[in-house]
């Protein structure tokens, strides 16, 4: 039987974003977690399953959480897709009710790295690196990011500037979303230009924000998300892909793997590309969104640039898209920032950004998972209130 | 007190790419060959195209085209310092394999998408030579 509308989000938590010094992984996201609860109605004593990304970059905290904030879950997953864990939780949830072995799952994430100074992508202090990439001068997820930027630029002309045009329209949306990390923080086209080269082409306003915050979801079944504190958010379909090839091929620079994600949500869903009113879709750089949007089909492959440029993503664009600012200005939570702002647009709680009468989002993930240069995976969540 | 320069990440040598490396100390270059159909890999178990189990390491010729690239200013790893901006290129190699790189010899600034390029040896230390890529001539 197909998943579609049986499935709900009953329950998000949201921390403060942005700066949360004195704090652990682990309080951040007990905070989280306690007001996901609090924000479902549900009781503690209902919450039987814990799915969990792991905080400290690949380290583990988290485990402990479960016991700090008083549940007795019947189990605990550590899972970590990167950027595409909120929704590969989502589908890890689904799965573990629908087996019949838990009733409510919380999915949560947390990070302290902002007030931890991390660099990410720089190896562990001291000692010998023993990495093929790092012995070339690679570090990390931005510079190879940036490698798909300028095969980008090279086979369709996309420019820098246009690349400006998502951070631009980006960081306007949170700057009227107050709890945002870059609220007070405007920035203009030009201020991306200006802004120092990371990876060139891939330049520091092209890059996520680090933040100290957390987020966690309630799933449960539509039958047990009735009567609860607030109308339930339905998940219509989920899919995934991931960019993994026998050997390399020469459309990994330039085309994630949303095709099959995308095909898969669809299907259960059973709605098409014009019925979503609200688009979420991961950035941990610039680029990134506009490899989504061409890969869902919102503009031609290859024009991007140009639907970015004209700016089709605004509030009254053709469609609104990470209208909380995401991650690259509201706040870094990876793939729970895109996955949160679905859930609160279809409560209509988007404040200065709600699209009005926004009935159907979708929110999606892209992460790696130690695999190699842009084989990143990629998870997409279509949900309606 | 003077704080030793840091050494240079060395790469991950495992059982499947030993070869690889062994090779390329002696200034070789080699990628894996598919003793059935002939296909090239860097490396593979067995081969993606006709599931062959029968792979061998053979001479390659070393020569191939940037497919595409980065020029790196951010600071990743303190012994990398002096040498930003610098180059990092995946290249497309003759034989079908992609491999990331770097491109030497020239400014980081006028590497090009498409630009022929062959291989390189660096000694770094008395077990590692990396391969990088110059201009062809
Ligand atoms: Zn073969």
């Amino acid at each position: 039987m197909s998943i579609k509308d049986r499935y709900a989000i009953v329950g998000l938590g949201i921390t403060k974003q942005g700066r949360l010094p004195g704090m652990t992984e682990n309080g951040i996201r007990a905070e989280a977690i306690l007001k996901a609860i609090a924000d479902s109605g549900l009781k503690k004593e209902e919450i039987d399953g814990y799915v969990y990304q792991p905080g400290g970059m690949m380290g583990g905290t988290g485990g402990d959480v479960p016991r700090m904030v008083g549940l007795a879950p019947k189990f605990l997953w550590s899972l970590n897709t990167g950027g595409g864990t909120a929704i590969s939780s989502l589908i890890s949830a689904i799965g573990a009710i629908e087996s019949g072995a838990a009733s409510c799952v919380v999915c949560s994430y947390a990070s302290n790295w902002l007030s931890e100074r991390r660099l990410v992508g720089a190896p562990a202090g001291g000692g010998e690196v023993r990495s093929t990439a790092a012995s070339y001068g690679m570090f990390g997820p931005g510079p190879d990011h940036a490698l798909a930027a300028r095969r980008h630029m090279h086979e369709y002309g996309t420019t820098s500037l246009e690349l400006g045009a998502i951070a631009v329209t980006q960081r306007d949306y949170a700057n009227q979303r107050p709890e945002s990390q870059m609220y007070s923080r405007k920035i203009t086209l030009e201020d991306h230009q200006v802004s120092r080269m990371i990876a060139d082409p891939l330049r520091f306003l092209d890059f996520c924000l680090v933040s100290d915050g957390g987020i966690a979801f309630i799933v449960t079944s539509a039958e047990r998300a009735k009567n609860l504190l607030r109308p339930p958010v339905y998940v219509m379909g989920v899919g995934l892909g991931h960019q993994v090839r026998p050997g390399w091929n020469k459309d990994q620079y330039t085309t994630l793997d949303v095709a099959p994600s995308k095909e898969a949500a669809f299907k259960t869903a059973g709605i098409t590309l014009d019925d979503i009113d609200v688009a979420e879709l991961y950035d941990c750089f610039t680029i990134t969104v506009l490899l989504e949007t061409e890969g869902y089909g919102w503009c031609k492959k290859g024009e991007g640039g140009a639907f970015f440029a004209a700016g089709n993503t605004k509030i009254d664009g053709k469609i609104p898209m990470n209208t909380g600012g995401g991650n690259l200005s509201w706040g870094y939570n990876q793939g729970f920032t895109p996955f949160a702002e679905a859930v609160i647009q279809l409560r209509g709680d988007g404040g200065a950004t709600q699209v009005k009468g926004a009935e159907i989002a979708l929110a999606s993930g892209h992460g790696g998972t130690g695999t190699g240069s842009m084989q990143y995976c990629h998870t997409t969540a279509i949900l309606r209130r | 007190m003077v704080q030793a320069k840091p050494k240079k990440p060395l790469p991950l040598i495992e059982p499947e790419t030993q070869a690889f490396w062994e090779a390329a100390k002696r200034h070789e270059f080699t990628l894996q060959k598919c003793q059935n159909c002939g296909a090239y890999y860097f490396p593979a178990t067995d081969c993606n195209k006709c599931s062959s189990p029968k792979m061998e390491w053979v001479q390659a010729s070393g020569k191939g085209k940037v497919f595409t690239f980065i020029t790196m200013h951010q600071l990743y790893h303190p012994s990398f310092e002096g040498e930003i901006p610098y180059n990092v290129s995946i290249i497309e190699l003759a034989e079908g394999p992609f491999m990331m790189s770097n491109v030497v010899d020239i400014p980081a600034d006028d590497v090009k998408i498409g630009m022929p390029v062959e291989v390189v040896f660096e000694d770094v230390n008395d077990e590692v030579a990396m391969p990088r890529f110059k201009p062809a001539k």
